[in-house]
């Protein structure tokens, strides 16, 4: 696509909801390509949050599902703190889309998910970085997830990189890896304490 | 200035007018000093992509043509030409899978293999050999057809093989399936929990699938009838990846939940209303739908009370409201 096109594109993108409404997206659709999602997450990362559309920002992250790629993991990486918007209903208490939790509201954690275990390298480092406990909270949400079919593993991960970190980040991983327990479900919660207490 | 060395020679028109001959190389062009080539063939081992191309039941896959380099063993060269001009294709199975050239029909759920062959210059550089024969070479690649049969479970628990049961739990506070109440910190709410089970056939299938929902209409009402948007329908209302399991492997199902309801109301906008039809179907990881036997469509009416401390009961003044079903409900707050 011309250069001038993908800047038209991301002007309409940019401009077709207004500033803070909670509207079905009408910049992207279903035939949006993986290009012009990324453009579209690229394009808005440095906005402010009121003037971001959160709409297609919601669409652009769940339509990344199973479409891997390192430009595709570092901005979704940037996106983990992003919250959705929810509708009036859901404001209201309906679960028209959904209960309203973590893996829900915030589209990043569901969709790095499905990158599967190439996201834990760029999940950890974004832990032991990050000063946002929003952040390091879904980030390390989504490490549990990728590890959803042995979470003792998650844990691990967490603890094997806080032994090489530098002492801050040492510490905001371990913290990471106290909290990844509540992850664990009832039937892992024991081997994932006992991950937990294990020296590295 | 030394210009000895190896240098790479292509015949861009294999069999046309002959074979390319190796020639000099002018390496001093003031005394005139030329150097012998010694060419030698670096043919190609052709391959199909992708490997294996899955596809659904009357959904088209495109097959491209790529060559692995004999001599330096690097893959991705197209080989197009090749085979737009020499290639011949058929399938293992047309009934699984119909191959014709540059693509793949699924016909029937199972699995078989695609084959394309063409007249493809052949030589690993081992010694001179012009000229470079050409060789009828053949590729194959596995084509998965997939077919997905829904089975909609709104009684009992979650399955065992369902990796998202986790979450649901973690959520809801039980495993439990049907019209529930649930008090636990974060969600006093009133619920539907459902699970659907996608059989994947053919059942050795490895590749992530997805099963997905759409709104197609619905009403919520606070106050016992007094409205509340519930926004434009028919819309998408696929479960977050975190209550899905995609990975049909082992056993071949994959799952996905979802508890629609009411959740952390207040005794004052009480009663609240919740009435949706839903269609859950099945696609690929790339959102190319699956033909199933029939997307389930179905759905869901209940009416929740919260009390002073928030906690919920289901309401039943409202007759045949609180249930799932399959087809549609009414969407009014009276289901009239």
């Amino acid at each position: 696509m011309p250069r001038n096109w993908t800047l038209l594109l991301t002007i309409f993108f940019l401009t077709a909801v207004p500033e803070g409404a909670s509207a079905e997206c009408t910049g992207l659709n279903e035939r949006s390509s993986t290009q012009e999602l990324l453009a579209f997450l690229r394009t808005s990362k440095d906005l402010p949050r009121e003037r971001q559309d959160g709409e297609c920002l919601t669409f652009a992250i769940r339509h990344l599902e199973y479409k891997p790629s390192p430009e595709a993991e570092d901005l979704l990486i940037d996106y983990l703190d992003f919250e959705r918007p929810l509708t009036q209903a859901e404001k209201n208490g309906f679960m028209i889309h959904g209960p309203i939790t973590e893996s829900n509201t915030y589209p990043a954690i569901g969709t790095l998910f499905t990158f599967g275990k190439s996201a834990v390298p760029a999940l950890l480092s974004s832990i032991e970085a990050s000063t946002s406990e929003t952040f390091r909270r879904t980030a390390t949400h989504t490490l549990m997830l990728i590890s959803r079919d042995q979470p003792p593993m998650g844990i691990e991960y967490l603890n094997q990189r806080a032994t090489d970190a530098e002492p801050s980040k040492a510490a905001r991983l371990r913290e990471a890896a106290r909290i990844a327990v509540q992850w664990c479900g009832e039937k892992y919660k024991k081997q994932c304490e006992a991950a937990l207490r294990e020296k590295y | 200035m030394d210009r000895a060395g190896t240098y790479d020679l292509e015949d861009l028109n294999p069999g046309l007018g002959g074979n390319l001959i190796e020639g000099k190389v002018a390496l001093d062009t003031t005394w005139g000093h030329l150097t012998y080539g010694c060419l030698t063939c670096c043919g190609y081992a052709p391959y199909l992509s992708p490997d294996p191309g899955n596809v659904v039941v009357n959904g088209l896959l495109q097959i491209d043509t790529f060559g692995t380099n004999n001599c330096a063993g690097q893959k991705g060269y197209d080989l197009t030409g090749y085979y737009q001009s020499t290639g011949v294709w058929w399938s293992g199975n047309s009934a699984i899978a119909r191959v014709t050239a540059f693509q793949g029909k699924g016909m029937a759920p199972g699995t078989t293999t695609g084959y394309g062959k063409a007249v493809i210059p052949n030589g690993d550089g081992g010694r001179p050999k012009p000229p470079c024969p050409q060789l009828d070479q053949l590729a194959g690649n596995q084509i998965p057809v997939v077919s997905v049969s829904i089975i909609q479970h709104t009684s009992q628990t979650t399955s065992s093989g369902d990796t998202a049961a986790a979450e649901y739990k973690s959520i809801t506070g039980t495993s439990s399936l049907g019209i529930r109440t649930g008090t636990q910190t974060g969600f006093k709410a009133c619920f539907a929990g459902m699970e659907f089970a996608g059989t994947v056939s053919p059942s050795t299938y490895t590749g992530s699938l997805e099963l997905r929902r759409t709104l197609l209409s619905c009403g919520t009402f606070q106050q016992g009838n007094v409205s509340v948007s519930c926004g434009a329908t028919p819309r998408d209302d696929t479960s977050s990846s975190a209550l899905r399991d995609d990975d049909p492997q082992p056993g071949g199902v994959i799952y996905d939940l979802d508890p629609p309801g009411v959740e952390n109301g207040d005794s004052f906008q009480s009663v609240y209303r919740y009435r949706a039809n839903f269609s859950e179907y099945a696609t690929l990881a790339d959102g190319t739908t699956v033909a199933s036997a029939n997307p389930v469509n179905y759905y869901v009416r209940l009416s929740c009370k919260f009390d002073a401390n928030g906690n919920p009961s289901l309401d039943t003044t409202v007759s045949g409201d609180n249930q799932v079903g399959s087809g549609t409900t009414k969407t009014t707050w009276n289901l009239q």
